[in-house]
């Protein structure tokens, strides 16, 4: 039940929000509507309950600035030691993970030279889900390493394709 | 496994054996200290080149057979296989020994005819052997390219086949009393010419691998192929230069005597680093396991 104003209008209007204008339209209004009076009164009612409760509430609730302080604290040492921990174990991982590809890398470049080792581990690494080879981890290295034997197949032939193959397995 | 005990240093040793022997039998002759020898300088060159070329086959095989999965490749080293193959019965349809047997064999046009007859599917074997190289690393995808100076040294070597065949006085073949003589030789020019501009290819592949036995292997097939063209160009450019009845000068003789002895040679080369690097490949791997083996046992 809004009549000739909108919710957003009379919600600024119980909280006393409202311009001169609106203020004279809408008690205009409610001079000669009961029913706009009577929801009035009652939304009027509801929102000093809500905040009378509201007060006492914060009262009972009340943290001092030394609590508010050291409870922030906790929680950002506990999000900053989660955050450490798997940062850590990523790092960990990114560095095997950098460690395995220059061996391979290393495994090639006698074979088929050091710039088709690192464009034959880059396009491995395309043709894989990992799409990049800064995207390559432990969950899509089989899948990497399975492409990467092709290209040495035809690049090293399928000894050193094996070489590679072994060489990369964890 | 051929491979593991026909090195590139034996190839090497090979070949200065090869020409140490033969300049061993010819310098005396040139500086009039015995008369020319020319069953020991024949047999010296027939031994040899054969040598060479029967090694290529055999490591050329052997490299076809690591390609069980990739088609081209093995296609490629077959090709070059039946190259070497071919070859080895050139030298041997080409040896003066065979005057032994059939006097004045040499000098009479059916040597030529039988000469061109095995270099026709010598250079279209190694022809085929380049482009399906050419085509398999291609196809791997890794962004080898050509630049421009490739495409001009490419338009050069096409250039110089055209004015061969304009100016085919200078062939050997020119003169022949069969028109297939004739025909074979141009059109082995014309497989040789391409054969080598496919070659130019495969080493600008082999300089963008930045080193690797690959890149030497590549290198030396193309030093194959641009010698060949190489040495027939100057030997028919001297043929044109030179008057009725002049004999070329002993420096040039030397030297165009001693390439074409390498030319084989060159080829086994090409193999055996080619060769080696699977040779490398399985002492890794063996290593590779047994560091494994005695990890997971202790």
């Amino acid at each position: 039940m809004t009549h000739l104003f909108s919710e957003e209008e009379w919600n600024d209007y119980i909280e006393g929000e409202v311009d001169e204008e609106t203020r004279d339209r809408v008690e205009a209004h409610l001079i000669g509507c009961l029913s706009c009076w009577e929801f009035y009164e009652r939304m009027a009612n509801a929102t000093h309950a809500l905040r009378v409760s509201g007060a006492g509430t914060r009262a009972i609730f009340a943290l001092h600035d030394q609590q508010l302080h050291a409870g922030l604290r906790g929680v950002f040492t506990k999000i900053n030691a989660v955050e450490a921990e798997s940062g850590a174990a990523g790092l960990k991982s990114h560095r095997t993970i950098q460690q395995r590809l220059d061996a391979l890398a290393a495994v090639m470049t006698p074979m088929c030279g050091s710039r088709t080792a690192i464009k034959a581990l880059r396009a491995a690494a395309q043709v894989s889900p990992a799409r990049s080879l800064e995207r390559v981890t432990e969950d899509n290295w089989t899948s990497f390493l399975a492409s990467l034997k092709s290209i040495a197949a035809v690049m090293c032939g399928e000894t050193g394709a094996r070489l590679v193959w072994e060489s990369g397995q964890f | 496994m051929i491979a593991a005990r026909i090195t590139p240093k034996i190839v090497w040793f090979g070949l200065a054996l090869n020409l140490c022997a033969w300049l061993a039998v010819h310098l005396p002759w040139r500086a009039g200290l015995t008369p020319r020898v020319w069953m020991a300088e024949s047999a010296i060159k027939t031994a040899f080149l054969c040598a060479a070329y029967g090694l290529a086959l055999a490591l050329n095989m052997e490299i076809a057979a690591e390609y069980r999965q990739t088609r081209w490749l093995r296609v490629a080293w077959l090709a070059l296989a039946a190259n070497a193959g071919v070859s080895i019965v050139r030298i041997i349809v080409e040896s003066s020994l065979l005057n032994l047997i059939w006097p004045g064999h040499t000098r009479a046009p059916l040597w030529g005819l039988l000469q061109h007859l095995t270099i026709v599917p010598a250079n279209a074997f190694l022809l085929f052997g380049m482009l399906a190289m050419w085509w398999a690393y291609h196809q791997v995808g890794l962004g080898f390219t050509i630049e421009k100076r490739d495409y001009a040294a490419i338009a050069g070597i096409l250039g110089l086949i055209v004015a061969l065949v304009v100016f085919r006085e200078g062939l050997s073949e020119a003169r022949s009393p069969y028109a297939l003589s004739r025909w074979l030789q141009l059109s082995g020019l014309a497989l040789l010419s391409l054969s080598a501009a496919a070659s130019l290819v495969l080493h600008r592949m082999a300089m963008q691998m930045s080193g690797g036995k690959l890149a030497v292997a590549l290198s030396f097939l193309t030093f194959y192929t641009l010698l060949r063209g190489v040495l027939v160009l100057i030997q028919a450019g001297q043929r044109v230069s030179l008057m009725e009845g002049q004999s070329p000068g002993v420096p040039y003789s030397l030297f165009v005597g001693l390439c074409w002895q390498a030319v084989p040679w060159v080829a086994a080369l090409a193999a055996a680093y080619r060769a080696e690097m699977t040779v490398h490949a399985a002492r890794e791997l063996e290593q590779q396991r047994a560091a494994k083996a005695v990890l997971a046992s202790a």
